[in-house]
């Protein structure tokens, strides 16, 4: 069983005001729910869950403390969704930067930012979470990747230099190429190869940290490194 | 009692508690979250509208605080819901509610999507068109850009068709000049696509704001929160009337508080005044012995005055002579016991040392106190009447007892309660507790009687002298005679009757005797007038003058009238029929000169011209010496019999005129073949004769052959003449004879007197007659009409069908009961199986000719003869008659 599209990452996720690509999910607990039962990620259900959760004493336990009650359905999504809604990486250098740290990202990284908006990819990817909080036609001029779904969630850019590859379809495995398709396919513009490491320059300084640690790619396994200051 | 108070207290708590909340109007709270989920959603819904516009004129940073507020709006809808269902109120604005928020949900999404290209593109068009590479391509082309960027914005400020169609002709205008390849090329196809995403985009991004501004929430969220609105008046307006409620249950509670006071307050002061009336006297005690208040009537009583007693010097232990004293620890143990006392009767000293008899109730003032109050009545006065009633009643008792007559008494159930010694002979004690007709023997027989008797009873009316029967004492029945008044109390309740009884068993078995010896005679008479009435008998009765009897029966057949007194010897002559008087009265005259009884049969003509025929017998009694003293006779009305005799002779006469004309008829029928059956032999006889003659005249005459012709001769004419005979049999009318016949014979009797018309007819005849017949009995004559009928019948019948299986069978044979049955069957088209009765009814017919009343003559025929005639359909076909006739016993008839 495969997954339809390429899987976005947990972290900031409670940021989004959709989830998913096609951001048909709306809450955390139902994407949680959705997670146990759909049959090519848990192939389980809540219920079940529950069961093997009520079978663990300590567990039932630390529901009776939290809820006020032994551990059911309701409380059990509940609990996914507060941890999940926990996973969130602010203090990115650009995130200093908008408070005021001027010197938190370099004059290349400035230009790129500049160059974001001045082409206009900050028309969607915007807000708190850049990107997350519209849906968009993809593919306008070009276009990108596979035809479906016509519309998607537009994904949040926090943490995009750790979360190759790109796209629903995954489709770009680097950043650099994600960003030249972007131009072409939404914008009808064809970048230089210093228009993009500009802006792919910008972009990692979206990288957050979580309880202390930089967000590395998946594949790097865990960060010993401490945040940049 | 005082649970109850208790239980009702609780419940008028409980009353007031929960008129109290429901008066609170608990919803209120409620009401005010709703109305803030209201006001945010109303909120969310304005700030939508304004970041709308704002992101439309490029002024909004990020679309957060669109997906805040449509949260916000969710949020607040949900909140609403909840409440409106929550409420149990009309589910429907509010689900529309969430229709809408559902639309315009889509609709924000779908601005923001357009939006954001559209704010991408117009900052490109902006940028593009003033392209210095443009400006290398000369002024026109440059104008043209900066012509197509104007027409843009115009579009942006007014995305009118017109302004959509202009900028579509700029852009055509701008495509046709447009370089094509180098940066300029580039440039040119970047702000084309440009402009006519914008074309495209800039109609339907403001057609989407125009939907989102004119908010398609706006009329359900109205309806919502009028309804909301409409549910909390109506909270409000049951609080108010609970709160009303309240008001007036406590209104009404006050009511009977003050009510209850002033009852109390009432009650107070009456037992005061009872206290201070002193017609009874009360004084307050202890258990020690003190009196620690008495009244007036108490102090009177006693002969005290009230500082002596109250100061405690005097107890009301002291007052109590010592032989009353075990009584007082009695009571006061008993009390201590049971907590309650009944009045009892004692005794106080006065203070002059003289004994007063009361009657005294005490009560404690609460249950195990210490003090109470005691009610005293001075018994002097009762004490006095009790011993006059004493001896009122031992005066009754003695005359009770002396008397034969007894007493009883019973109560209101009707039992006895009272029945003095020599009630009911002896041992009245039994009875007490039973009713007087527990132990009576004519209830059943006497209900009348008895359901009067109750009626008094129940009436409460006195009775006197009710007589009835009883069982005595010894066991034997006794009648006893009752009288009694009923009693009623002082308050007028009834409470029973009381009075005397008697043995009256001797004079009721005299009364009795009597009386049945008259209903006896009473009884005999009627009897007898009933049996002279059923045997139409008179009786009668004359000595030398007068009348001495005449009995009912005789003045009905008479014709008297007995109010008019026993009629006269003389007459009872008259009304003898003229013709029947003078040989009747001879008779008469006769049979008492002879002293011999009489018996006459003889008419009485009545004045309205009846004629009746009377049985007359009559008997002469003399004395020793041979005087007459009286003739006793009886007449017997036998009319109806003599009438009965002769209608039965004219039937029977009118029956054999009836058989007569049949056999003339069916002779009349036969008499062209019978005419054949006497010329025959005529004809055979002078041949026959002849014969003889020519024997005769031979020479030497043959003597023999003479005598055998003559003898032919004579068999002949005796033939003839049987049938001549035969005929006038059946023509002749005569009396029926009754003997015994051989039926054969009559039958081929018959066979020959039709033989002629059977044989004219094609017909087969067959007979089957049994050997050794026995003889049977009646009229020959009328039994061989029944079997000619039947032959003759038979033949017609056959007429009609075909010649060739014409048969005629005629049989006799002995039955087992020893009679014989005879049938005649015959090949016709036989009888409709309905009308198998029918045919023997009177002028019943199914021939043409036929008089219809052969069969039924036939039938009264054999049924006279005590035989049975009936008709069978025949096997294969035709009709069967049979008729049974009973066998001759000699002896049987004369």
């Amino acid at each position: 069983l495969l997954l339809p599209f390429n899987t976005p990452t947990v972290f900031n996720a409670a940021l989004n005001f959709r989830l998913n690509w096609e951001g048909n999910v709306r809450s955390l607990e139902r994407e949680a729910e959705e997670g146990l039962r759909n049959p090519a990620i848990m192939a389980s259900s809540a219920e079940q869950a529950l069961v093997k959760i009520s079978a663990d004493e300590v567990m039932t336990q630390r529901f009776r403390v939290t809820y006020g009650r032994a551990p059911d359905v309701p409380a059990l999504l509940n609990a996914i969704a507060t941890y999940e809604r926990s996973l969130l990486t602010p203090g990115s250098r650009f995130d200093r930067w908008l408070a005021g740290e001027t010197s938190a990202i370099s004059a290349e990284e400035l230009s790129g930012y500049q160059l974001f908006k001045s082409l206009g990819c900050i028309s969607c990817h915007q807000g708190v979470n850049v990107g997350g909080n519209l849906f968009q036609r993809h593919g306008i001029f070009r276009p990108l990747g596979a035809p479906e779904p016509e519309f998607v969630r537009v994904p949040s850019l926090r943490n995009v230099a750790a979360t190759a590859p790109y796209f629903h379809d995954g489709s770009a495995a680097t950043l650099n190429e994600a960003v030249r398709q972007m131009g072409l396919a939404q914008l009808d513009r064809v970048l230089t190869d210093s228009q993009i490491g500009s802006i792919v320059a910008f972009l990692k300084t979206l990288t957050g940290a979580y309880q202390g640690r930089s967000v590395v790619p998946a594949s790097a396994g865990p960060s010993a490194d401490p945040v940049p200051r | 009692m005082r649970l109850a108070l208790a239980a009702g207290g609780v419940l008028l708590l409980a009353l007031l508690t929960w008129l109290l909340l429901s008066g609170i109007n608990t919803n209120a709270s409620a009401y005010a979250e709703t109305q803030r989920a209201l006001d945010d959603f109303a909120l969310a819904e304005a700030s939508i509208g304004r970041d709308v516009l704002q992101a439309r004129a490029g002024l909004l940073g990020n679309y957060d605080v669109l997906a805040e507020a449509e949260e916000a709006m969710e949020s607040a809808a949900s909140r609403i819901r909840l409440h409106v269902e929550a409420e149990n109120l009309d589910p429907k604005p509010v689900e529309a509610l969430a229709a809408a928020v559902g639309q315009y949900e889509d609709l924000i999404e779908h601005f923001k999507t357009g939006n954001s290209l559209l704010q991408n593109s117009l900052s490109y068009v902006g940028q593009l068109s003033t392209d210095p590479v443009f400006g290398a391509l000369g002024d026109q082309f440059a104008q043209s850009a900066t012509a197509l960027a104007a027409a843009v914005l115009r579009l942006a400020r007014d995305s009118s068709p017109e302004s959509a169609k202009s900028l579509q002709q700029f852009i055509n205008r701008f495509e046709a000049r447009a370089p094509i390849g180098g940066p300029e090329g580039e440039a040119a196809h970047a702000l084309l696509a440009h402009a006519r995403l914008l074309s495209d985009l800039l109609p339907e991004a403001d057609q989407t704001l125009r939907a989102l501004v004119a908010a398609p929430s706006r009329q359900p969220f109205e309806e919502t929160r009028e309804l909301l609105a409409r549910a909390q008046a109506a909270f409000e307006v049951t609080a108010q009337r609970f709160r009303v409620l309240l008001y007036a249950v406590s209104l009404g509670l006050l009511v009977i508080a003050l009510r209850l006071g002033h009852r109390l307050w009432t009650r107070t002061l009456r037992i005061r005044r009872l206290v201070d009336a002193n017609i009874i006297g009360i004084f307050i005690w202890d258990f020690e012995g003190r009196i620690l208040e008495a009244n007036e009537a108490f102090l009177h009583m006693v002969g005290y005055d009230n500082k002596e007693l109250v100061a405690g010097r005097i107890r009301w232990t002291d007052l109590t002579p010592p032989d009353w004293r075990d009584r007082d620890t009695r009571w006061i143990q008993d009390h201590k016991m049971t907590g309650s006392l009944q009045p009892f009767e004692k005794e106080y000293f006065r203070k002059d040392g003289s004994r007063i008899p009361v009657l005294i109730g005490v009560a404690t003032f609460e249950q195990g106190g210490n003090q109470g109050v005691a009610f005293v009545v001075d018994l002097t006065h009762r004490k006095c009447a009790e011993e006059a009633l004493r001896e009122s009643e031992a005066k009754f008792r003695d005359y009770a007892e002396t008397a034969s007559d007894w007493f009883w008494e019973i109560g209101p159930d009707y039992r006895f309660t009272l029945l003095t010694e020599n009630a009911f002979g002896s041992d009245p004690a039994g009875r007490i507790g039973t009713t007087c007709w527990d132990h009576a023997l004519d209830l059943e027989t006497e209900p009348e009687k008895w359901r009067v008797v109750r009626e008094t009873l129940d009436a409460r009316k006195p009775f006197r002298d009710f007589v009835y029967c009883s069982v005595g004492g010894n066991g034997l029945p006794m009648y006893v005679k009752a009288s009694g008044n009923p009693v009623f109390d002082a308050n007028g309740e009834f409470r029973g009757y009381r009075g005397t009884g008697s043995d009256v068993t001797e004079r009721k078995r005299a009364d009795e005797a009597l009386r049945e010896s008259a209903e006896a005679l009473r009884r005999s008479e009627a009897y007898l007038a009933e049996a002279q009435r059923l045997s139409h008998t008179g009786t009668w009765a004359f000595n030398e003058t007068t009348t001495l009897y005449w009995s009912e029966e005789s003045y009905r057949i008479w014709g008297f009238d007995p109010l008019h007194g026993l009629p006269s010897r003389e007459a009872m002559w008259q009304r003898v029929h003229p013709d029947d008087r003078d040989w009747v009265r001879q008779e008469a005259r006769d049979a008492r000169r002879e002293k011999r009884d009489y018996a006459v049969e003889h008419r009485i003509l009545l004045p309205d011209g009846t004629v009746r025929y009377l049985e007359a017998i009559a008997h002469f009694v003399s004395s020793a010496d041979g005087e007459l003293l009286e003739v006793v006779g009886t007449h017997v009305d036998v009319t109806e019999r003599k009438r009965a005799q002769e209608e039965r002779e004219r039937l029977r006469q009118l029956e054999a005129d009836l058989a007569h004309m049949n056999r003339l008829s069916m002779m009349g029928e036969l008499a062209a073949s019978l005419a054949h059956e006497i010329t025959q032999p005529i004809a055979s006889a002078r041949n026959n004769a002849r014969a003889a003659l020519n024997f005769l005249d031979q020479r030497p005459s043959d003597l023999g052959q003479v005598r055998e012709a003559i003898d032919c001769v004579v068999g002949d004419s005796d033939r003839a003449g049987d049938i001549i005979d035969r005929i006038r049999d059946h023509i002749r009318k005569a009396p029926p004879r009754k003997g015994p016949f051989d039926l054969n014979a009559a039958i081929n009797e018959v066979i020959v007197l039709a033989r002629s018309a059977i044989t004219e007819n094609g017909i087969l005849v067959q007979t089957g007659l049994a050997d050794g017949l026995s003889p049977v009995q009646g009229d020959r004559v009328q039994v061989q009409q029944v079997v000619l009928n039947l032959v003759l019948n038979a033949v017609e019948a056959m007429g009609l069908v075909e010649a060739g299986s014409r048969e005629l069978l005629i049989s006799t044979e002995q039955t087992k009961m020893g009679g014989v049955l005879v049938a005649v069957r015959d090949c016709g088209p036989g009888i409709d199986p309905e009308a198998l009765e029918r045919i023997f009814e009177a002028f019943y017919t199914t021939k043409s000719s036929g008089t219809g009343m052969g069969l039924s003559i036939c039938r009264s025929i054999i049924n006279a003869h005590g035989g049975r005639l009936w008709a069978d359909a025949n096997e294969p076909r035709g009709a069967v008659f049979q008729f049974t006739l009973p066998a001759w016993k000699p002896g049987r008839s004369s």
